[in-house]
């Protein structure tokens, strides 16, 4: 099963604990439990995972082993964060139009320089970074 | 007038294969089926090397290096999870829709909306490649046999729309004037090898003929097709309700079987796996098929295939029965000295859980039937909490069921979070 299609973790945010005798008073408030799934998937079918390789934009606190949240619904923008297949390869990069429209990839670390992209047809921009999970403990 | 679109997946397995791996975009890519045997999908590239549907992979090793074609096992787990996507970003965009297979279904375009077909299906086809990343051509028509013709010429359109409207007289004669009627949906080969020897050559040829004629050599089934060759609504959409009437579980052996006990290893494993996924959808069974057959690639050995069917008194879906009957079945047409290359389990005559009254005076069975629900319910409970083979019937060899060869199978990019896609 796709993790992205149920929602795979959530946490209640009313608990009461099992009391004889005295039914909790907070049960009436219970509400529906935050899903992480929903906060940050939009557009179900057209989100997907990708895996983070290499430090090419960590001085936007995007880094190795990181795992982002793409979809590939949103029209790119620029100054958006995009996955873009660039001669066939996918890679993660920040997206520079310039006026006449005409794409650049940034890296977001300065030991990283720009991609000019030449030929329209070598870019495809694959879909729209939405957010980055950084995980400090893994289970 | 109904409107309907045929939507189907360009070479589907190849194109799910190219999104988490675009550098195979517009390459030569092939799809093994299980045990890495046959050709069961290509890219349009590949079909253009002269790979053909179907045929085993040794056959065609040369072609493979001469034209650098890239071969994978088939990633089915991935291939799901697009098709589900696919299917539930179609259900948003029609008023109605039928799941015809993996890669392809129809969809209900209403009249009320104020664009038109046609550009109701590009709209929808440019979606599903934008979000997804799956081509797809379109056929439009009347009805569902229309629709297959339509799609049929969307798909040869590559370097066009690959959406075809068939919605008005002209448009449709016209396309029937091109079309053999062996690429006619529900016409197989042997009828038209008849309608051949008859002068009857094209879609428009068929159409033309005498309703009688038809009838009378062709049975209800082909006046149903041209019916509506002709634009008549005959067969309606099966949208969601109906059951699945197979279910089918069979493996290529990774090399041969001639001793029995490992036949019926493998029969259990099977006769498992599909009483576990006709329980997962609510359905029992009526009758079991098993069948057995040695390679019909290799002519220097004793060729043999043969299949059996057995029934049920009562439609079940408990593991026990199914798996008994599967054995009783191999039992009753193993030989020895053959040497075995695949082997399969089919369940057919479907129904759903509770729909079949069982005997009236037979309580007995009742108990056991509930009792055995139980186990089942368990048994299922364990596989899908602790991973498929956690428990199993002591015969069954789980791992020969699921270690298939798969040499090139791709990451599972979509349902593991080891295995995601890598963006540099």
């Amino acid at each position: 099963m796709n993790k992205i299609d149920r929602p795979s973790y959530s946490i209640p945010y009313v608990i009461s604990k099992v009391s004889a005798g005295f039914p909790s008073p907070a049960d009436d408030y219970l509400e529906k439990n935050l899903s992480i799934d929903k906060l940050l998937i939009k557009n179900q079918a057209s989100t997907f995972l990708i895996r983070v390789g290499g430090d090419s934009m960590i001085n936007i606190g995007i880094y190795d082993g990181d795992i982002l949240i793409v979809d590939r619904s949103l029209d790119a923008k620029n100054k958006d964060i995009v996955i873009a297949s660039i001669f066939g390869e996918l890679t993660v990069k920040r997206l520079i139009l310039d006026i006449r429209g005409n794409p650049q990839l940034k890296a977001e670390n300065p030991l990283y320089s720009n991609i000019e992209v030449k030929n329209k047809e070598d870019l495809i921009i694959w879909g729209v970074v939405t957010s980055a999970i950084h995980q400090f403990i893994k289970h | 007038m109904q409107c309907l679109a045929l939507v189907d997946c360009n070479s589907f397995y190849a194109s799910c294969e190219s999104i988490f791996n675009p550098y195979l975009v517009n390459k030569p890519v092939v799809v093994l089926s299980n045990n890495d045997g046959c050709v069961v999908a290509r890219s349009s590239q590949a079909k253009k090397v002269g790979i053909k549907m179907g045929v085993p992979f040794f056959q065609i090793k040369e072609l493979v290096k001469k034209n650098k074609v890239h071969v994978y096992s088939s990633n089915y787990n991935l291939y799901g999870n697009i098709s589900a996507r696919v299917m539930s970003v179609l259900k948003e965009l029609s008023d109605d829709l039928e799941i015809y297979s993996i890669d392809e279904a129809f969809l209900v375009l209403n009249k009320f909306s104020a664009r038109s077909f046609y550009s109701r299906s590009l709209n929808i086809k440019n979606i599903i490649h934008k979000w997804i990343g799956v081509p797809v051509s379109i056929g439009i028509a009347p009805n569902k046999t229309l629709c297959k013709v339509a799609n049929f010429l969307a798909k040869k359109d590559e370097s066009g729309s690959q959406v075809v409207s068939l919605m008005n007289k002209k448009e449709i004669e016209l396309a029937l004037k091109i079309l053999d009627v062996q690429e006619i949906w529900g016409i197989g080969a042997r009828i038209s090898d008849f309608l051949k020897s008859n002068q009857i050559y094209t879609a428009d040829d068929l159409s033309k003929k005498d309703p009688r004629w038809i009838r009378q050599h062709l049975g209800v089934v082909g006046e149903r097709t041209y019916r509506e060759l002709k634009g008549e609504v005959c067969l309606n959409l099966n949208s969601g309700s109906s059951i699945r009437n197979q279910c089918i579980v069979s493996r290529s052996f990774e090399s041969y079987i001639t001793n029995k006990d490992d036949l019926e290893k493998r029969i259990v494993s099977y006769a498992t796996r599909a009483s576990e996924k006709i329980r997962s959808e609510k359905l029992q069974v009526k009758s079991i098929s098993v069948f057995i057959r040695s390679n019909k690639f290799n002519k220097n050995k004793k060729q043999y295939h043969c299949i059996k069917t057995l029934s049920f008194i009562n439609p079940t879906n408990h593991i026990f029965d199914i798996v008994n009957k599967s054995l009783e079945a191999l039992q009753s047409i193993f030989q020895e000295g053959i040497f075995y290359k695949k082997a399969g389990v089919i369940l057919s005559d479907l129904y759903l859980e509770n729909f079949y009254n069982n005997d009236l005076f037979d309580s007995e069975c009742k108990i056991r039937s509930q009792r055995l629900a139980r186990l089942n319910k368990t048994f299922d409970l364990i596989n899908s909490r602790y991973g498929g083979g956690s428990i199993s019937i002591a015969k069954e060899n789980y791992e020969r069921l699921h270690l298939t060869k798969r040499t090139n199978l791709s990451p599972a990019y979509t349902s593991n979070f080891d295995e995601l896609a890598i963006a540099n």
